[in-house]
């Protein structure tokens, strides 16, 4: 949080001109405005932990706390260990997806945004309606592709598949991205005699760094927390997900709410801190910037 | 310099094959199957031609899905700041579900808009600002005629986004209300499982989901239209 605010004070410090980080008392409400903000979106994680941590018998309002704070839940999931195993499984899959979604989703805006041919438009434009697919309609399709290629549940069917889904976010962030800096700087290159590649290597790619936090951050949230393609292909036991962990929780016979509460809490752990850790990107980044202009 | 324009395009050839393999078949499938009357999971399909298309006209719950698809699209999309939760069982009636559900989409991917525009703003050189600070511009100013109109392409890609998921709303309905009570807060994402697994009509299911895709690509192009015309050149 403390990232957060400092954040908050750069940026307004650099895109406004004013100097130094100091609290300033005509923006109290801003504050507030803030922390208000803050508890509307810690609300729906005191709920969880609060349903982590209480028995299925409790019976205070999920608003207050439990009577007793329990662990057995938070035993009972570390014990059975799946979990475990769900975060390795969904792991592999978010960053093999999010890797190949970044390598050949920046080639292809490369080349959609400073080509920008007849032909490339109706590229483009067909790579940006994949967006508009409800994933259910091509399920059965995607069934048939996929158990053709042997890669029903596999890591590399499931890493594909996801980069496939993803590929047009990808490429319409990093595509706004590259058009917005400057063809000159391509042309100058190609005049000392570099080639495409080149270009791409050394004058576009080290550009991209904030947006490859953005890609990383949408693509990565959405992959680990993906539900419904890892339910129908990641059909083996020891192939599941944490979200299809979760589920195992729920059956007709009970829905044991606390092991789903607390599987989710131990499932979410991994991609906050990963979180925190490139957030520390997005201030680098800005810093960079200012320096070179 | 033609030909080296060209030769540029084999950039993008890995992608567009991943796509064609995992996207663009299964669509075509889909759109096969939309042409017969099938279970989802027996050997034998029989051609009905369009008849899955003029069901459609004649079904209620589909017309409910649509508008409740369209409201879960831009709702969610405009709506930012709705704050107190009264103490009612929402989703007892369809009319409130709807909008829990619209609260609880906005909720998710809030985060999703900040991080797009933390991106666009970080893109956008200082220089810009400070000449319009010396220019004498005050921070309205520079926010109205600087900032807004380079943000642009970060603003239109985050509605596009946020608009389309909201269109595609599938998981936050399942989980609260399964489409009911009485398949009234179905979205066409969820009407499709349901005529799929439930009613076991796969090709259907197809249809709809043939004609979602076709829906939301219409709004989708409308609305980037409207925001292409208003980026600018620097």
């Amino acid at each position: 949080m403390k990232a957060l605010a400092r954040l908050k004070r750069t940026r307004t410090g650099d895109m406004f001109g004013d100097s130094g980080i100091k609290w300033r008392k005509k923006d109290w409400w801003k504050y507030l405005l803030a922390l208000l903000i803050l508890a509307i979106y810690l609300f729906p994680f005191y709920i969880i932990f609060n349903v982590a941590l209480r028995t299925m018998q409790e019976s205070a309002s999920l608003l207050k706390l439990p009577s007793e704070i329990y662990f057995g839940n938070f035993q009972k999931v570390i014990s059975e260990g799946a979990i475990f195993n769900g975060i390795k499984n969904t792991f592999i899959i978010t960053f093999g997806s999010v890797a190949v979604e970044i390598i050949i989703g920046c080639m292809a805006a490369y080349a959609l945004a400073r080509n920008q041919s007849k032909l490339n438009e109706v590229v483009r434009s067909l790579i940006m309606s994949v967006m508009m697919i409800t994933p259910l309609t091509i399920l059965v399709g995607v069934y048939s592709t996929m158990a053709s290629l042997n890669a029903i549940s596999t890591y590399w069917g499931m890493i594909v598949l996801q980069t496939a889904l993803h590929l047009p976010l990808v490429i319409m962030l990093y595509t706004n991205f590259i058009s917005s800096i400057p063809p000159a700087l391509d042309e100058a290159a190609a005049i000392d005699g570099a080639n495409l590649f080149q270009v791409f290597w050394n004058v576009i790619l080290p550009q991209l760094k904030t947006v490859t936090v953005s890609v990383i951050i949408l693509s990565g949230v959405s992959t680990w927390n993906e539900f419904t393609y890892a339910y129908y292909f990641l059909q083996k036991a020891n192939m599941k997900t944490i979200t299809l962990v979760i589920q195992t929780c729920f059956s007709a016979i009970m829905n044991d709410y606390g092991a789903a509460a607390a599987t989710a809490v131990i499932g979410m752990l991994p991609l906050a801190i990963i979180y925190l850790f490139l957030q520390k990107y997005f201030i680098k980044g800005q810093i960079d910037g200012a320096i070179k202009s | 310099m033609a030909k080296r324009k060209s030769r540029i395009n084999f950039f993008y050839l890995p992608a567009v094959i991943v796509m064609l393999i995992f996207i663009a078949y299964p669509l075509g499938r889909a759109i096969y199957l939309s042409f017969f009357q099938w279970n989802g999971y027996s050997s034998t399909m029989t051609f009905t031609g369009l008849k899955n298309y003029q069901s459609m006209m004649t079904d209620n719950i589909f017309f409910v899905s649509i508008r409740n698809t369209l409201i879960y699209g831009f709702g969610s999309t405009l709506c930012q700041q709705i704050l107190g939760l009264a103490p009612y069982d929402w989703l007892a009636h369809p009319g409130s579900a709807i909008m829990l559900i619209v609260i609880i989409n906005s909720w998710q991917f809030v985060g999703v808009s900040m991080v797009i525009y933390l991106a666009g703003i970080q893109g956008i050189s200082t220089s810009y600002m400070e000449a319009a600070q010396i220019d004498g511009a005050n921070a309205w100013q520079r926010f109205r005629y600087i900032m807004l109109p380079l943000l642009m392409p970060a603003i239109s890609s985050s509605v596009i986004y946020n608009l389309i998921g909201g269109l595609k709303l599938y998981d936050v309905i399942i989980s609260l209300t399964q489409g009911g009570p009485g398949k009234m807060t179905n979205s066409l994402a969820t009407y499709i499982a349901n005529r799929y697994f439930d009613a076991e009509r796969a090709g259907y299911a197809a249809a709809i989901g043939f004609f979602s895709f076709v829906m939301i690509m219409i709004i989708s192009t409308i609305v980037n239209g409207y925001f292409r015309k208003k980026e600018v050149e620097y």
